[in-house]
């Protein structure tokens, strides 16, 4: 019989293949291979702009993922600025890196890529590296601040906080200059409850019609970045739980996933099939919360309550595993940290027949009701917005584009198992909800498959590079005390380099960029975080809405402030 | 008897006296009778404590692991002098406004001598009761048996 699916795998090797031969043509000793789907090439500042074009129109290049500044002042050079393309046909990531200084403006990718225009802004926020066409204004710090503060040679100094009251929009092009100043600008503050985090919308509203808007951010800004290239890799492990409290396994996964492929480490399959287990309970979770959010934001709090007595009963079952809510270090540097108590299992099962009995009965009474249906069938994403602005996850789906990275890159177990990707038809927030109530109810299945099968054997790798020893032999054996001083007096230490590791989150794409000098500290940490991107197609969505409905529009993309501020 | 319905029929007390407790406590009855109950891991779940050996003095012994590997950095040691002569810290406060209950000071301990143990009072009139010395942090010391799972027995 003729294998399709085996068919379809050898037409991605081969097309990737030939990209690559490609581009080794054009870019001939520029390009090199960092890992299997990650390549990096160096461009001169002068044809920055024409090289990156060339990837977009020339090798399908469309989809923009990050874009961030490296600061080498160690080696006596400036900056380094990095772009993060992906090819969305043959899933090859690319990361353009092009030397940089605070001296000279850059020119701006935001008319290539829409995307880029915060990230530009939070370039010059933390760096001082001006662009072209970017506003210089403070987007995570605090106005007024001195100095640019993820600079090595940053030293924090007492300021004086300026409070911009300016939040005006420049002229419309679009209406006649009499028309545009019967327009009134409008700030709605929202704070936890409403939405998830401190958020401010900045609206040009006519007769209560908002014609353009939008998002401010930075009131969470704690500054991770900073942080995490200040302690050493086991103070991270904390820190990394408390970026999205929602979905907190997501984050360790992202990253010890990294650092052990980065190492090479092998993890024990028990290990890999419970760390999917985390992930997609975390998954349901931050899907409730969304459809919580949104039901609230409509006025109907029964169902506001049945969404919060399931994430309970997900808290609940967490907490038997660890003695703590949601926020546990369970994943840790070569597997789990413990091994399943007795009797969890069968909890966990419960759990699952509980939510899917629970999830049908909700979202059946609200999916197809008339007053559900009138207040969500509007505010569309296209597909190609969508793309332009770096949106991905559940956000992207619901335009229609079928995108998972669960699905074309699978890591661990993701490609034995059977599981469907929902996708959405106009991109309105009822698709948006769709995807999500479906995704619930597919992540309940992933998990079914993976307890149904879950392997024997140990739930820590036994690599001696990031191997923890054991506490009862730690209190009798010499040898395992001296290596338990070992591992938690300096950390793992990375060998020279760097690496992109990313999964698909609740939200979308999270990856983390790391870059190692072979020292205890890191040198550069970069976070992707989805947030970040879906925050900017706001100011395409909200066009012709009404002012209530804005609250409704920020959680049907559920933006989590945590993770945009960072 | 009104339609059919039984509500003025008789029964006895013990029954009714069930009928009201299995209103007011049905999760005693579940749990007692329940034949699956997930037994603890050893993970632990609480505010820091420091415990103490059987002739009751403190187990640290000042090797500044859980100072060191604290994320919010809220750990402060003083040793003796004599550090060689006298392991016991001279100080050992922990302030607890900084204090993120991450557990990491607790897995750094080669000697078992802290535990993510102790009860948590949420309340205080001043900023000074949110530093803990270490006569306060050992005053819970007899209380700490209770979680001792199979990965994390206690120091022999």
């Amino acid at each position: 019989m003729f294998d399709f699916q085996e068919q379809e795998d050898l037409d991605l090797i081969n097309n990737r293949n030939f990209l690559l031969r490609e581009l080794e043509l054009e870019f001939s000793d520029k390009l090199t291979l960092a890992t299997n789907e990650n390549i990096s090439i160096v461009v001169s500042p002068s044809n920055y702009i024409d090289q990156i074009l060339k990837l977009k129109n020339n090798f399908g290049f469309n989809f923009f993922l990050n874009l961030w500044i490296s600061d080498n002042i160690a080696d006596g050079e400036n900056f380094d600025l990095m772009v993060q393309l992906l090819n969305m046909d043959t899933h090859q990531r690319a990361i353009i890196t092009c030397p940089v200084s605070d001296l000279e403006s850059v020119p701006s990718l935001s008319d290539i890529y829409q995307g880029a225009f915060w990230c530009e802004q939070e370039s010059w926020d933390m760096f001082g590296v001006s662009f072209d066409s970017i506003p210089k204004e403070r987007i995570l710090s605090p106005e007024g601040m001195d100095g640019f503060s993820l600079r090595k040679d940053f030293e924090p100094r007492p300021f004086t906080l300026k409070r911009s009251s300016d939040y005006s929009f420049s002229p419309d092009p679009r209406v006649p200059r009499g028309e545009w100043k019967k327009r009134d600008v409008l700030q709605l503050d929202m704070f936890n409850g409403e939405v998830n985090g401190p958020l401010k919308a900045i609206m040009e509203v006519y007769d209560e019609v908002v014609e353009r808007g939008r998002l401010e951010i930075g009131f969470l800004h704690r500054g991770v970045e900073k942080i995490f290239e200040n302690i050493n890799l086991n103070q991270i492990m904390p820190h990394l739980s408390r970026i999205n409290s929602n979905c907190p396994t997501m984050f360790q996964q992202a990253w010890c996933g990294g650092i052990e492929k980065y190492l090479d480490v092998y993890i024990p399959d028990r290990a890999k099939a419970l760390r999917m287990v985390f992930n997609e309970l975390d998954r349901i979770y931050e899907h409730l919360d969304t459809i919580g959010r949104i039901v609230d934001n409509l006025g109907c709090s029964p169902f506001l309550k049945e969404t919060l007595v399931m994430q309970e009963s997900i808290v609940a079952v967490m907490k038997k595993y660890s003695e703590q809510n949601l926020s546990s270090n369970l994943i840790c540097l070569g597997g789990v940290k413990s091994d399943v108590p007795k009797g969890w299992l069968t909890e966990c099962l419960n759990l699952l027949s509980f939510l899917e009995k629970k999830v049908f009965e909700v979202t059946k009474l609200i999916s197809n009701s008339t007053l559900w249906m009138n207040r969500l069938c509007r505010f569309e994403l296209n597909s190609k917005q969508a793309m332009d602005w770096g949106v991905s996850g559940p956000n992207l789906r619901a335009s229609g584009v079928n995108y998972d990275m669960r699905k074309v890159s699978p890591h661990y177990f993701y490609n034995d198992i059977e599981f469907e990707v929902p996708l959405g038809i106009n991109g309105q927030c009822y698709d948006r909800y769709l995807v999500r109530v479906e995704e619930i109810f597919q992540s309940l299945s992933i998990i079914s498959q993976l307890l149904d099968n879950l392997p024997l054997g140990d739930t820590k790798t036994k690599d001696s590079s990031v191997l923890i020893p054991r506490k009862q032999d730690v209190y009798s054996d010499s040898n395992a005390l001296i290596q338990h001083y070992r591992f938690y007096d300096s950390g793992v230490t990375l060998p020279e380099g760097e690496f992109y590791n990313s999964i698909e989150s609740p939200n979308g794409e999270l990856g983390f960029y790391v870059h190692s000098r072979g020292t205890e500290y890191l040198n550069r940490v970069k976070l992707r975080t989805p947030g970040f991107y879906s925050g900017q197609c706001f100011t395409d969505i909200v066009e012709g809405g009404s002012v209530e409905d804005i609250p409704l529009v920020i959680n049907s993309l559920n933006l989590v402030v945590g993770e945009i501020d960072r | 008897m009104i339609l059919g319905k039984n509500l003025y029929n008789k029964s006895s007390k013990i029954l009714n006296l069930f009928r009201v407790l299995n209103l007011i406590a049905p999760k005693i009855w579940k749990k007692s009778f329940s034949r699956f109950k997930t037994k603890s891991n050893g993970f632990t779940g609480g505010a820091p404590a420091l415990t103490l050996t059987e002739s009751g003095d403190l187990r640290c012994t000042s090797c500044m692991l859980c100072q060191n590997i604290c994320p919010s950095f809220c750990i402060k040691i003083e040793t003796h002098e004599h550090a060689e002569e006298e392991a016991a810290p001279l100080n050992f406060d922990i302030n607890i406004l900084k204090c993120t209950f991450c557990g990491l000071c607790e897995d750094a301990c080669p000697v078992d001598a802290i535990r993510m143990e102790g009860p948590m009072p949420f309340a205080g009139h001043s900023e000074q009761n949110w530093i803990w010395d270490k006569e306060y942090l050992s005053s819970y010391a007899g209380d700490l048996k209770s979680k001792v799972g199979e990965d994390r027995p206690l120091m022999p």
